[in-house]
This record gives C-alpha cells, structure tokens and sequence, in this order.
C-alpha cells in the first residue's frame, strides 16, 4: 500500500515538472486525475466511507480549545514517544512548538482511546485487526513524502478533492464543506454536482497556477497551506484504502495534526476540530455509511464525469486557448470512467443466454471429438496441444511447411449434427 | 468409382516442388528436394515414360523409397496410392502415411510450393494430385475433422468468401474442376495479388477484389451458386453470409462457414461464440446442419455447414 503511494508520487513528479509550462498544464492533472479516479473508483466503497465520516465530523465542528488541543498534541506525543518513534517524536515536537517534558505526564493514552473506541463499535469489526503503529509509521512516511515532493502530491490530492466534494455534495447536498470555497460558490444555481464540479476546477487551477508563478523548491505559504490539506487528503485516501473507519478516524486524527501542526494555525486548527470530532461522531455516521455506499457506487462513475465536463468549461471561461485540450481530456476522462463499469460490458455473445443445441456442443476440443485418437489429427494435437500463444503459432508454422504425418485418414463422419426435430 | 491407382517409381510418388509457383514452371528449382526424376530412365522400375519430369534438378541420387536421413512428410520417390474420398473430388493418397489431396487441374503447376503426386494409369495416361494442407486450409482441416458433407463437387459453383492468396481456392477448384466455378471474393489487394495470378492458370476461378459486405458490387459477376464458402473471420461474419447468401445462394443451396471464435468475441469460451454464430444463422434462413471442431488444424475454430431456404419437403430427407 504505501508502495503503491509512493510510486504514484513518482509518476505525478513527473507530471508536475511538465506542469510547470502554462501549456501542458492542463494535461498532466487530467491524467492524474484519471488515474486517481480509477484507482479511487475501485476503493469506491471505502471512498465513500470516508467522505460520509468528513461529513458527519463537519457537522458537528464543535468548540475545539486550544486546551484539548494541547492535550491532543501531548498524547500524540506520548503515543509517538513510548512506540519509539523519535523521528517523528521529534519533528512533531519542534512542529508543535511543544517544548519540555511536559506531555509525558500525559494520562490520555491513545491506544486506551482507540481501545475504547473499538469496544463501543463491535458491528464494524473489520477494522479492528489495523495496528496504530502501522498507522503511525505510515503517516511518518506520508509526511516525509509531502516534505520531499509536496507539489507532486497536490496534483494528487486535488483530485482526491475533486471526487470527495463531488460525490459529497451528490450524497446529502453538502451545506457545509471543508475547504470553505464551496461556501463561496454556493450562489450558483445548477445542481449541487456541477458545483462542486466548478468548485473543484477552481481548487486545480489554484494548484496549477502556483508552480508557474514561484520557483518550485521555495514553498509559498499558499502552497503550505495546499500541502497541509494534502497530507489530509493523503490521509483520507489511505483510510479508504483500509476500509476501515474508526481506525481510520485514528489515524486522521494522528495524521492530521502533524502536517497542520507545521502549517498555518489558522487552517490547521480548522482541521483539527473536525478530526477531533472524529471520535464523538463515529458510531452514529457509520449505519448511513455502509447503506449509502452501495447506492452511492453505482453513481459515482457518472458523476466523475460530469466533474470533469465541468471541470473543462470552468477552465474555459479562463483560458479559451485550451479549448481543445480540455475537451480532449475531458473526453479522456469520460473515456476512462466508463471503463470501470465495462470492465466485462462489451461483449457480442452474452454467455448466459447460449444455450447449446447438443452437449458435444460445449466441447469443441479435438478429443472429445469421435474417432479422435486414431484421427489424422492426433498427432499433431500431441504437439500443439501443449503449446499457447507463439509457440502455437511456431509449432503450427512447421506444420504447414507440409512434413506433418498423420498417419491413417479415415473416411467416416464424426462432425455433431444439428437436430431438427422439434420444429417441423 | 476409381480403382485405387497404383503408383510405381514411375508413377506415384510425392514431388514436393519447392520454388516459386508464381511464374512459369515455377516450383522446379530445388532439386535437391525433389529432383533425381531425370535420371530415372535406366531403372528397372520406371514403367512408362515420365515425360514432364525430365530436366530436374537431379538432387535425389537414391531415389526410390524414402530416402534416408530425411524426416517427416511426404517424401518424393515413395510409393503411394491414390484414392478417391468420400468426398467427390477429393483424394487419399496412400503412402506409408496418408495425405489429402485433390486432382491438380494445371498439371505441373503448385500453387504455393505444395507437394504434388504424380500418377499414371494404367492406360498410360498421367494423373496429377497436389497435396492439401489441413493447417493451411481449413476446408481441408473440415474434411479430415470428418465433415458429413462439404457439397461441393465437380461441376459445383461455389462463391468462396475470403479467398485470401487462393491457397484453399486452388484446391476448391480443383475440386469443382473444368465444370465448375470458383467466384473468391477477397477484399485485401496484396494478397488479391496472388489470388489474380493463382487464378490467371485457373480457368475456373474468378477472382473478385471486393468487399464481401458489399455483394452489390460483384453481382454483375457472380451468378447463382450452388454453395457459398466463407471464410472471412469477421464479427459481423453470419451477417456477411447473410447477405452473400441472398444475392447468390439458390434456395436450397449449402454454406460452409468457417468460424474463428476470437474475432467474434475473445472473452467467452470458444463454444459459447460457436452456438451463438449457428443461432444468428438460424435466424438468417439458414438452417445449419453440422459443426465440426477444425482442432488441432486450427485454434479454436469450427466448422458449420448447413442449408440455405431449404424446402419443406426436403427437411426431412436431411
């Protein structure tokens, strides 16, 4: 799993240098964007849980002291601390500007909390085999990621963000939001995908826009603020990716506070609400989740790609000149959400309604035909019966060169005759 | 019928020609495969004159029987018999192993480097026969799988689908002989090429550049046929019979198709694709009667022959 994060950054690296031209801009996060897709429509489910989770946590952002927080921060810190984790023990430390001993006397343990949360959420048992220290050391590794390569992972995430709000905004028509630019296009009319649709071109614009403007390797505080809502994202994804929720709702509440930590207080104290309200909200989000992600499932393919019709006006009205470029994309796109639903949609001969007229009919192999093991043929089925692919067609060649002996041709009739007795 | 023909060192005998068919008396150049014919004429065995074989390539030293060190395959210089099939027009030839063949109508010809069989009757008269490849020809590989009937015959006319360089079609015309006809349609020029210069010898043959789907372009040359071979491995390949078969095809007339299950669909099993074909055939005014596996001459292919509009009163003595 983190494997498979991590050369997913590589790839998106890649993209970003070539992103970094105003022309090939548009491309590469629409390739991103399609690989994501795919690979977020086959964790559909876990997907949906997450979002459903983010919703029920931003419902309820309630008030979030810097009291708890500290005290949040001291149990991170213990957690991280008594696991060994001194890389991150220290990183967090210097982050969090917590200075001193002071968080060992800590009496909040994070385990006795995931414990406890785990006791009270016996029906989801799924998720209850997932270590924290897994959890830990992944979110270790994702923040060094987002440290290295923070650009590569916001064309990653802004994707993620993309299909999170739509399908959002799709489920329960999302009053409220976490990046707070949904508020700001609340004024448009149309339908709440198309919003979120518009709302989501704006966030990749952003991003887009960004390493064009300032050199890469400086990180402006717009883009720490990017990075930060990265590692979140990066983090949702992830969560999805074990299905599990409450596990999950740890490890967000772990991963979250680290990156924000290191960012802006204003956004990351936001963040923290409402991965703190996590815990509270949990049991009672989990029914709707796993009843609205089966329906939700079946949707989510058609609303990507309305996303991303959206997504190609909205960059229109911006810069006309990429007209056909994102059309083009955004065909791609549509091309490529189809694919998942068609996994096995094409084809001519529906096997279940062949219905055969003979039960030799269901073997069309040479030896269940008659008289086969004294047939012509025999020999040459010894041969390239064994064989697939090239070798059949290399074996076959020295066939037709015309030196094949088959021994005896015998003259009788062994084809399967089609029975017409019924119909007269 | 044929008495089984005895083929001496003079008569019988495989003579794998081995260079160019395309031009000429193409075909003789590799004597060392087939050659030593010339100098036949101070053996014993040598019982009438083999006129047309004189000036080979004297390769063959040995000569009679198999010749040593060689492995697999007809052999030139053996001794074979020659029998007719159940199939008229088609024949056996009976060496120390059997091989298919069919009565060569431009003696001294091969088509694409096949072997051929010489044989003379005892009236003195020379019989030619080209050996037919089962792993090039999936009429053939038909035939060997045991085809009740392929309903062609000499005198037959027959409209071949997917002639492609004429390899089955020389043997299809050989097969109808000087009575018949040979309409093939083949839509890809370059192997069109070949098929034009197969059919310049063949009197029997017409070759037709065209696209099958599109029968309204060959009507002004195809008449009404007797049978209609198709072997144009395309999806839509029930319907292209379909529509070839309404412009051509008497009622009553016979179809062979040659289904490759992969170019229909590669996802299902190759008899589910099969079934599904003989369904849309069925649904086409064919009536299809027989199917065979062409396993192992080819990978995952069938054979169906059946009748097109068949009367009523002839469905039951099919």
């Amino acid at each position: 799993m983190l494997h498979h994060l991590h050369t997913k950054n590589l790839n998106n690296t890649e993209t970003a240098a070539i992103s970094s031209n105003s022309l090939f801009a548009f491309k590469p996060r629409q390739v991103s964007f399609a690989e994501h897709n795919n690979n977020s429509r086959s964790n559909n489910k876990k997907m949906n849980d997450v979002i459903a989770l983010k919703e029920g946590n931003s419902a309820k952002i309630t008030s979030f002291t810097p009291e708890l927080k500290a005290s949040l921060h001291h149990s991170i810190l213990d957690y991280l601390h008594r696991h060994g984790f001194s890389k991150t023990l220290k990183r967090f430390q210097s982050e969090a500007e917590i200075q001193g001993d002071t968080w060992k006397a800590s009496s909040l343990h994070l385990e006795d909390v995931f414990c406890k949360y785990n006791a009270c959420d016996a029906d989801s048992n799924l998720n209850t085999s997932k270590k924290p220290g897994n959890l830990v050391t992944f979110t270790l590794d994702m923040f060094v990621a987002v440290l290295g390569n923070g650009e590569a992972i916001i064309k990653d995430t802004i994707c993620a963000t993309k299909e999170t709000i739509s399908k959002k905004k799709k489920k329960k028509g999302a009053v409220e939001s976490d990046n707070g630019v949904i508020e700001d296009e609340s004024n448009v009319t149309n339908k709440k995908i198309t919003e979120s649709g518009k709302n989501c071109g704006q966030a990749s614009e952003d991003v887009v826009n960004e390493p064009e403007t300032k050199p890469k390797k400086k990180k402006t505080k717009h883009d720490d603020e990017l990075v930060a809502e990265v590692a979140e994202k990066e983090g949702k994804k992830k969560k999805k990716k074990k299905s599990s929720t409450e596990s999950a709702a740890e490890d967000n509440q772990v991963k979250t506070t680290q990156p924000d930590a290191s960012r802006k207080e204003k956004e990351s104290s936001k963040k923290r609400k409402r991965s703190s309200s996590d815990d509270n909200e949990n049991p009672t989000t989990e029914i709707t989740i796993t009843e609205e992600s089966k329906h939700q499932k079946t949707e989510t393919s058609k609303i990507a790609q309305e996303t991303s019709n959206e997504h190609a006006n909205g960059k229109l009205e911006i810069s006309g000149g990429e007209k056909s470029g994102a059309q083009k994309s955004a065909k791609k796109q549509r091309k490529d959400s189809t694919e998942p639903k068609t996994v096995n949609a094409f084809q001519r001969v529906k096997i279940d309604e062949v219905e055969f007229a003979h039960q030799k009919l269901t073997d069309n192999s040479y030896w269940a035909k008659d008289g086969a093991d004294i047939g012509y043929g025999a020999k040459a089925q010894e041969v390239l019966g064994q064989v697939r692919g090239r070798d059949f067609r290399h074996e076959k060649t020295k066939k037709k060169r015309g030196s094949y002996r088959g021994g005896l041709i015998d003259q009788q009739s062994h084809s399967i005759k089609f029975n017409y007795s019924d119909e007269e | 019928m044929r008495a089984p023909i005895r083929g001496g060192r003079g008569g019988g005998g495989f003579s794998g020609g081995r260079g160019d068919g395309g031009s000429g008396r193409g075909g003789r150049g590799r004597g060392g495969f087939s050659g030593g014919r010339g100098g036949f004429g101070g053996r014993s065995g040598g019982d009438s004159a083999r006129g047309g074989r004189g000036g080979r390539g004297g390769g063959r030293g040995g000569g009679r029987g198999r010749g040593g060190g060689r492995g697999g395959g007809m052999k030139g210089g053996s001794k074979v018999v020659v029998e007719p099939h159940r199939h008229e027009g088609v024949f056996i030839a009976k060496g120390k192993e059997d091989a298919l063949c069919t009565k060569n109508m431009v003696p001294g010809e091969a088509v694409y480097n096949e072997k051929r069989i010489s044989v003379q009757n005892e009236d003195g008269t020379k019989v030619e026969y080209r050996v037919w490849n089962p792993f090039r020809s999936k009429l053939a590989a038909a035939v060997l799988g045991g085809v009740d009937n392929i309903w062609m015959k000499p005198g037959s006319k027959v409209l071949y689908l997917g002639a492609a360089s004429g390899t089955t079609v020389s043997h299809v015309s050989d097969l109808v002989g000087p009575a018949g006809v040979v309409y093939a349609v083949e839509f890809s020029h370059r192997s069109g090429r070949d098929l034009v210069n197969m059919a310049k010898k063949r009197t029997n043959v017409i070759p037709i550049i065209e696209d099958a789907r599109h029968p309204a372009k060959y009507r002004m040359l195809v008449g009404m046929v007797d049978v209609i071979f198709s072997d144009v491995a395309q999806p839509d390949q029930a319907r292209i019979l379909a529509l070839n078969a309404s412009y051509f095809l008497k009622s009553g007339g016979y179809f062979v198709i040659s289904i490759k299950a992969n170019c229909i669909d590669s996802t299902v099993p190759a008899e589910a694709v099969f079934a599904s074909e003989v369904k849309k055939l069925q649904a086409e005014q064919f009536k299809p009667m027989e199917q065979v596996t062409l396993e192992p001459f080819e990978r995952d292919h069938a054979c169906v022959v059946g009748a097109y509009r068949v009367p009523k009163k002839q469905k039951s003595a099919s």
